[in-house]
């Protein structure tokens, strides 16, 4: 399983490390981890999968990885590489199977101490509207062919034109929660076949919707813009593009690896293959990933209006009508950007594997309500400690090209981590702890367990040390939905 | 049993190994409804072909197990027992939530470490699936 290069770090401060050029890469890896979290990764295939991304012919800058690193397949989870357009490539593995699979966070008006009674009736109203685990599909949203379409092709904007959320959601999610770029012809009959029926469903694996409760505000003022009170209970929903984007990716990959050869690429890993921006596969790929994007986008509104008609069924109608979207961010994604480059600016193909978009205050992409205060980023973290909300700077934007890290990243395999809880009732744990579970498959839960991960506090302390993201709050779970 | 879980931070890695092809194809059958379904029992109720595609044994083997994997997803078909090699047959049932528990929902079957290995003791294949 190994690349041509063997990993070798150096650290350049306390957040920051340099991974030398050398070999057949391109350019040098930077990886943003705290000490201890290097001596885990010593050895990991990680930091080799931080050099095979730098073999890839066109990019720019170095191969980034943010601080929640872990092995994946092709780039590492938690990678981020930048592509010139003009002699870079595009690569499905550098967006990853679960296309735009990202985060949404929403705040309610109500405060924990309202909740807290409620509670278990809140998870069972949430754990009967949002179908997960293998064979789950939403009867009210199985979608004609030309529904399909439309929804590869309005996204999130679909699904609230269908009555799946209010005009204002839209305002709060990157993008608006349509990339305009989709092209449904992209997309096979396979895939279609895969996504028709899913939509509006969570998934399995670290997919879950979260109750959490503010814990902490390191930024009170803007906290407040984003309704987080101190107290208030927050809705976060981690999902993606389900079955449709998963074969998007395989019908592409496929497509790839025939591109590589023919334009002679080499690859240290089959799982980067690629093509040239602006070739015919770079472009049919393009369209079709932004389908599936799009799709994504209407998953987790549709996910959203189940959750708010669960919150109104338990404390009634105020508590589904003031729920307000925060943000919703894809952390699986390429794409089109406008970055400076030694102070030109330049257009770059910017893929984020694991990684969160973090654009800096000002930034024009940036919709009126966070202009001033930088793009919201959303990083959940596991299901005994806390998530947290950071927000976008201009050290993102300078040296990451506008990214930060999108959780807190696996260390225990599955296996490992199954060892872990075996004898163990989990779901008892953590109700003790005052978290309750509802799971679709205790192997999830088993191999989900909080120990299987980094500690979050510990990976939004690099960020937030190194200057690409900024602390606004910490949220603790209270209720968790798994798959 | 026919296959290994082995480690891997994120996904999961697993390794088959039989003495020859029917039997290689099978372990992998066995591998996918493991990481479904668990030991739920599944009875072979229906039957898919999988008509071969790929340039090479390994190719072919490694689109078998994707195969697998798109029948699950797609159709909610569980597979049990391969019945037939040319073309590769499966037979299986649908998923039945009332009998059947829910494992792990399989993304897709990666390239990243596939491996696999023909020689006179038979065959071994290494794979990383996506969750």
């Amino acid at each position: 399983m190994k690349g041509r290069t063997a990993p070798r770090v150096e650290p350049i401060d306390a957040w920051r490390w340099r991974l030398p050029r050398h070999g057949d890469m391109r350019t040098d890896g930077l990886v943003f981890a705290n000490g201890a979290m290097m001596e885990e990764l010593e050895g990991d295939e990680a930091l080799t999968q931080v050099a095979n991304v730098a073999h890839l012919p066109g990019i720019v800058g170095p191969s980034i990885a943010m601080p929640d690193i872990h092995w994946g397949y092709g780039f590492p989870i938690g990678g981020v590489a930048a592509f010139d357009p003009d002699g870079g490539v595009i690569s499905p593995g550098g967006v990853g199977y679960d296309i735009n699979c990202g985060v949404r966070l929403l705040a309610t008006p109500l405060h924990i101490e309202e909740v807290r009674p409620k509670l278990a009736a809140l998870m069972d109203r949430l754990f009967e509207s949002v179908p997960s685990g293998l064979g789950a599909g939403r009867p009210d949203l199985r979608l004609t062919p030309a529904e399909l379409d439309d929804v590869m092709v309005r996204g999130a904007a679909w699904a609230v034109a269908r009555g799946l959320g209010v005009e204002d959601d839209l305002a709060s999610i990157e993008a608006g929660g349509t990339l305009a770029e989709a092209d449904p012809a992209q997309v096979s009959a396979r895939a279609r076949q895969r996504g028709r029926d899913q939509l509006g469903t969570l998934g399995s694996g670290n997919h879950f919707i979260e109750v959490q409760v503010v814990a902490g505000r390191d930024d009170e003022a803007a906290a407040d813009v984003m309704g987080l009170g101190p107290g208030t209970v927050t809705v976060m929903i981690h999902s993606g593009s389900r079955g449709l984007g998963h074969q998007v990716c395989d019908d592409h990959l496929d497509v790839m690896l025939a591109a590589s050869r023919r334009y002679g690429i080499e690859l240290p890993d089959p799982q980067l293959c690629c093509a040239p921006l602006g070739s015919p596969e770079a472009e049919r790929y393009w369209g079709a990933m932004n389908a599936a994007a799009n799709f994504a986008f209407a998953n987790r509104q549709a996910m959203t209006h189940a959750a708010r008609r669960a919150l109104a069924a338990v404390f009634g109608p105020r508590a589904a009508d003031g729920s307000r979207l925060v943000y919703d961010v894809a952390h699986n994604i390429a794409k089109r950007e406008t970055h400076a480059v030694r102070g030109v600016e330049r257009a770059l193909c910017v893929h984020r594997k694991g990684a969160t978009r973090a654009f800096p205050p000002g930034h024009p992409e940036l919709r009126p309500r966070y202009r001033d205060l930088g793009q919201p980023v959303l990083i959940p973290g596991d299901m005994g400690r806390a998530s947290y909300v950071l927000l976008g700077t201009a050290g993102a934007f300078a040296e990451t090209w506008g990214s930060c890290c999108h959780g807190a990243g696996r260390r225990l395999s599955r296996r490992a981590a199954k060892r872990a809880a075996a004898g163990r009732d989990v779901a008892a744990e953590l109700a003790r702890a005052g978290v309750l579970v509802r799971a679709a498959s205790r192997a999830t839960v088993d191999e989900e367990i909080p120990e299987a991960y980094k500690d979050v506090q510990d990976v939004v302390d690099v960020v937030h040390g190194a200057g690409i993201g900024r602390k606004v709050a910490q949220l603790r779970p209270v209720g968790v939905l798994k798959g | 049993m026919p296959f290994d879980l082995l480690a891997h931070t994120a996904d999961v890695r697993a390794a088959v190994s039989a003495p020859d092809r029917p039997a290689l194809y099978q372990a992998a059958v066995d591998l996918v409804r493991t990481l479904v379904v668990g030991d739920s029992p599944v009875a072979a109720r229906e039957t898919r072909l999988v008509p071969p595609d790929g340039a090479d044994e390994a190719e072919r083997f490694f689109r078998f197990v994707r195969e697998l994997l798109f029948l699950v997803d797609a159709e909610g078909f569980v597979p049990q027992a391969v019945t037939g090699m040319e073309p590769p047959a499966v037979a299986g049932e649908r998923y039945d939530p009332a009998r059947h528990t829910s494992e792990h929902q399989l993304k897709a079957l990666t390239r990243h470490g596939y491996e696999f290995r023909q020689a006179a003791a038979g065959y071994r294949a290494e794979m990383v699936f996506d969750l």
